[in-house]
């Protein structure tokens, strides 16, 4: 659906019975429900002074703009609406299916403009549910249409990535080029011993036919060699190159991606279609390359040699290919349920070994086995059916080629019987070499089209992670900022993840150098956004934020983040030992720099009562650490990165009040002369902060010391009485 | 689950539904949701206020007066877009993506599906809701109401 789209001449004609003559329409826009929730189209339109609605069954509707509280987007199950607050009341104007949810959004958020007096934005372009060229529903909005894959482009780019290694690339061609000479040689050189040599009873050419015919074999096997050795190489280095490139690319992606997607899939990009690719190039691409050379080859040596009899080996090719076509289709749905199958059966087995402790503690040993059992059972089937299928397909396919033989020997063999005979002995022997070679690979064909395709589908969204637009880590017009006092503002800055649904609603405020800054309010109302924009994990959609007075958006993104440390709530370390966990983000600290940043996080002491000391191992395969270790470790590595601003996301909500107070002495520690901005639920842990900013839905509540926050009664007073009353309830509760 | 013990009513007003206790106050506007949309659909109803708080929850549409019962439906009815399949007229697999072009109660629509082991649903073995790729549902009521050509298509992706 377009923003601005034509609107039919009969929808105009509504709509100008509601909107006065000369108020100009400046959005328009379809739904693809009509008013009554079928599948087909409403209308609105947005002037500077109503909105309007009509569909082909219903007369046009207006409300005024200056009557209007608050457009609101609802979504629904399986729809969505939108709807006015007005001055008398709820109305809603139109629904539209999921698959118009941003457009809406956007429409919203531009209604809302209007109504607060400010130029309505539009978004230029928008990712589009539906493929522009055959009009199918994308599995990916905004992604490729699987249904019309360009193949050929595809291979173009893979081609363009062997660039470097074109020499290989070259020598490999040719190497398929003698594999498929060489295998010609073997049967036509049957021909002339069968017909000059023993027919005509000359052996003095015996040698150099069997010679020819072993030179033939050694060069079918140096061509192998040389052959699947270098594409072995070209495949592997080329599935290689692409994954550091996807690791690389998405190390630099900006997080609005890995928002969209869950990991798994973008692990599948990296691990998975990379070896479906390299798959397909090691083995399928020969395959078909030999094949396609060997059947035309063949192809016309048979019909050089005796057109009719060539005809007749000719006959079986469409059933052989009709089959193969038919077979595969029928296979593929096969494939798929068996993949489904698959999947439901590692989710349950993995369910059952990662939550081995709950089965056990609600005796639910049986109801696993059973549900195992049951999904079991369906892949057996599956598996069965798909293997039934594959061995009726071969033996029916076998007999078909026999036909081809048959027909061969039957009229070749009349031929040869005639007086004068107008077949030659060895030219049937050669037919006979011939015709395997030739029938052979043709059932395949089918499936290493469907296999390409497959592959190619899998390099097509490998190349569109390589294509999705990176963080700008240095603006042209970038700054440089070596170190940062720290005075951070935010300028009436309004941010959403999703178009449409802010969850930042024009938030200013200032932070001076040094000062320690408490963000507090409920779950949901914005906090970790502020911290995500502050370290431009995400880029504002309007307003300004600056550090130092500069634009976050003109400095060197990677210096940006050289200012700020962060400790979570969950931190994460890495596979590795401790020391290098603390020293993750300073490489070149001495183990003397790191010790003095595990003493400053109270971190020394634990770590010398491990084993393996700061040489402990910690990740998979390692040492747990409890979640109060995992937070000092997380301390440590921050105080090491010395960055004039610190962020703590909640970092101690998950700890007991022992460890708790351990952290809060490596903090203070650590807050010394830095701006500092910590999250906390647990609001006695932020009495400390300079100021408090309360965030509510989005907006800014209160900004004051805890004292001012409390003598003024409002939302941080009323936080803290539930809060005080709900540590009263606790200890009476376990009392 | 029983009937809540306030009398209470429910009226449109404007296209909002608001709840009045018998009992006295303001009305309240409230949502109505289904509790389990997919498995219970037709059964447990919540109604929440603005802020998403619980005002109620009734067993069940039966226990509704006439009026408020039918002021109720007609929330419901707006609120989940199920469109029921009548007919599958064609149903392939491309890439691990199920695409379905069928004809609904609400119209025909061609649909992408991802995943059918997460996004095809069998309520009961004869009951089948579908979520595509952008989240719209579908519903087969009954498969085997189906006219056999439309279960050969849909199992070719189900």
């Amino acid at each position: 659906m377009q923003f601005n789209g034509r609107i039919p001449a009969a929808i105009a004609e509504k709509f100008a019975r509601v909107i006065p003559a000369g108020e100009e329409i400046r959005i328009s826009m379809a739904s693809d429900l009509t008013l009554d929730r079928q599948f087909g189209e409403s209308y609105i339109a947005v002037t500077d002074k109503r909105v309007a609605v009509c569909d082909a069954a219903s007369d046009a509707f207006a409300i005024e703009l200056a009557h209007i509280k608050e457009p609101e987007i609802e979504e629904l199950f399986g729809s969505g609406r939108l709807a006015m607050k007005t001055d008398d009341g709820y109305r809603v104007l139109l629904y539209y299916t999921k698959s118009l949810v941003p457009e809406f959004a956007a429409l919203c958020h531009a209604i809302r403009d209007l109504t607060q007096g400010r130029t309505p934005v539009l978004p230029s372009e928008h990712e589009s549910a539906w493929c522009p060229k055959c009009g199918a529903p994308l599995p990916d909005r905004g992604g490729v249409c699987p249904l019309c894959l360009p193949r050929w482009k595809v291979f173009k780019r893979l081609i363009s990535l062997m660039k470097p290694y074109k020499t290989r690339l070259v020598l490999v061609m040719a190497a398929y080029f003698v594999v498929v000479g060489s295998q010609m040689g073997p049967p036509y050189i049957t021909k002339v011993i069968v017909d000059d040599v023993i027919g005509k009873k000359n052996p003095e050419k015996l040698p150099w036919l069997i010679g020819a015919m072993l030179g033939c074999g050694l060069l079918l096997l140096a061509g192998r060699f040389v052959a699947q050795g270098l594409n072995c190489w070209l495949a592997a280095r080329l599935v290689a190159d692409l994954r550091a490139s996807l690791h690389t690319h998405l190390q630099g992606l900006q997080m609005q991606y890995f928002n969209r997607r869950e990991s798994g899939e973008i692990v599948a990009r990296v691990m998975h279609d990379t070896n479906e690719l390299h798959g397909f190039l090691f083995e399928g691409l020969p395959y078909l390359l030999v094949n396609s050379l060997s059947f035309i080859a063949i192809g016309v040596v048979l019909l050089k040699m005796d057109a009719t009899l060539a005809l007749l080996v000719f006959l079986p090719v469409p059933l052989l290919v009709g089959g193969g076509g038919w077979f595969w289709t029928r296979l593929i749905s096969l494939f798929h349920k068996r993949g489904s199958s698959m999947d439901s059966l590692h989710s349950i087995l993995s369910e059952s070994i990662s939550g081995i402790k709950s089965v056990k503690a609600f005796s639910q040993e049986k109801r696993r086995a059973a549900a195992f059992a049951s999904k079991n059972e369906i892949l057996f089937r599956v598996g069965f059916k798909i293997d039934s299928t594959f061995i009726g397909f071969f033996e029916v396919m076998s007999w078909v080629m026999s036909l081809g033989v048959a027909a061969v020997w039957l009229f070749a063999a009349r031929r040869i019987c005639a007086t004068p005979p107008t077949l030659s002995l060895g030219t049937l022997l050669a037919f006979v070499g011939y015709i395997w070679l030739f029938y052979g690979p043709l059932q395949w064909f089918t499936s290493i089209f469907r296999w390409m395709t497959h592959a190619f589908s899998g390099a097509e969204r490998i190349f569109s992670v390589l294509d999705s637009p990176p963080e700008v880590y240095d603006a042209p017009d970038a700054v440089s900022l070596p170190k940062a006092r720290g005075a951070l503002v935010f300028d009436d800055v309004r941010f959403s993840y999703e178009r449409g649904k802010e969850v930042i609603k024009g938030i200013s405020f200032n932070i001076a150098p040094g000062e320690m800054i408490g963000l507090v309010g409920r779950s949901g109302a914005g906090k970790s956004t502020i911290i995500n924009l502050i370290c431009r994990f995400y880029e504002s959609d309007s307003g300004l934020i600056t550090i130092d007075g500069h634009p976050l958006s003109k400095l060197k993104l990677h210096e940006l983040r050289r200012q700020i440390g962060i400790v979570m709530q969950e931190p994460f370390l890495f596979n590795g030992t401790i020391l290098e966990n603390i020293r993750y983000g300073s490489a070149e600290a001495t183990f003397d720099d790191v010790v003095r940043a595990a003493r400053a996080a109270n971190a020394h002491d634990f770590i010398l009562d491990k084993e393996d000391g700061y040489d402990t191992w910690i990740g998979e395969g390692g040492v747990s650490l409890s979640g109060g270790e995992k937070q000092r470790v997380a301390i440590a590595r921050a105080i090491l990165y010395d960055p004039p601003i610190l962020i703590f996301d909640e970092a101690t909500s998950s700890v007991d009040s022992e460890t708790e107070r351990s952290i809060q002495l490596a903090i203070q520690n650590l807050v010394k002369d830095r701006t500092t901005i910590a999250i906390a639920h647990r609001l006695a842990t932020l009495r400390n902060a300079n100021r408090l900013i309360v965030i509510d839905d989005g907006r800014i509540a209160e900004i004051g010391t805890h004292d001012q926050l409390l003598a003024s009664d409002g939302a941080y007073a009323k936080l803290v009485r539930v809060q005080t009353e709900l540590n009263q309830l606790k200890s009476r509760v376990w009392e | 689950m029983q009937k809540p013990e306030r009398e209470f009513v429910l009226l449109r007003k404007h296209d909002q539904v608001v709840i009045r206790f018998a009992d006295g106050g303001d009305e309240l506007p409230v949502r109505l949701t289904w509790a389990r949309p997919i498995y219970g659909r037709g059964c447990e109803v919540s109604l929440l206020d603005e802020h998403k708080h619980e005002v109620l929850t009734l067993p069940g549409l039966d226990c509704l007066d006439v009026e408020s019962r039918r002021v109720a439906e007609d929330e419901l009815t707006k609120r989940y877009l199920v469109a029921r399949i009548k007919r599958v007229i064609h149903a392939e697999a491309h890439f691990g993506n199920r695409y379905l072009h069928v004809e609904t109660e609400q119209g025909v629509r061609r649909l992408a599906m991802k995943d059918p082991a997460r996004n095809a649903i069998w309520v009961t073995d004869d009951r089948l809701i579908v979520r595509d790729s952008l989240g719209n549902r579908f519903e087969v009521p009954s498969f085997s109401a189906l006219d056999p050509a439309s279960r050969v298509e849909l199992m070719k992706v189900i």
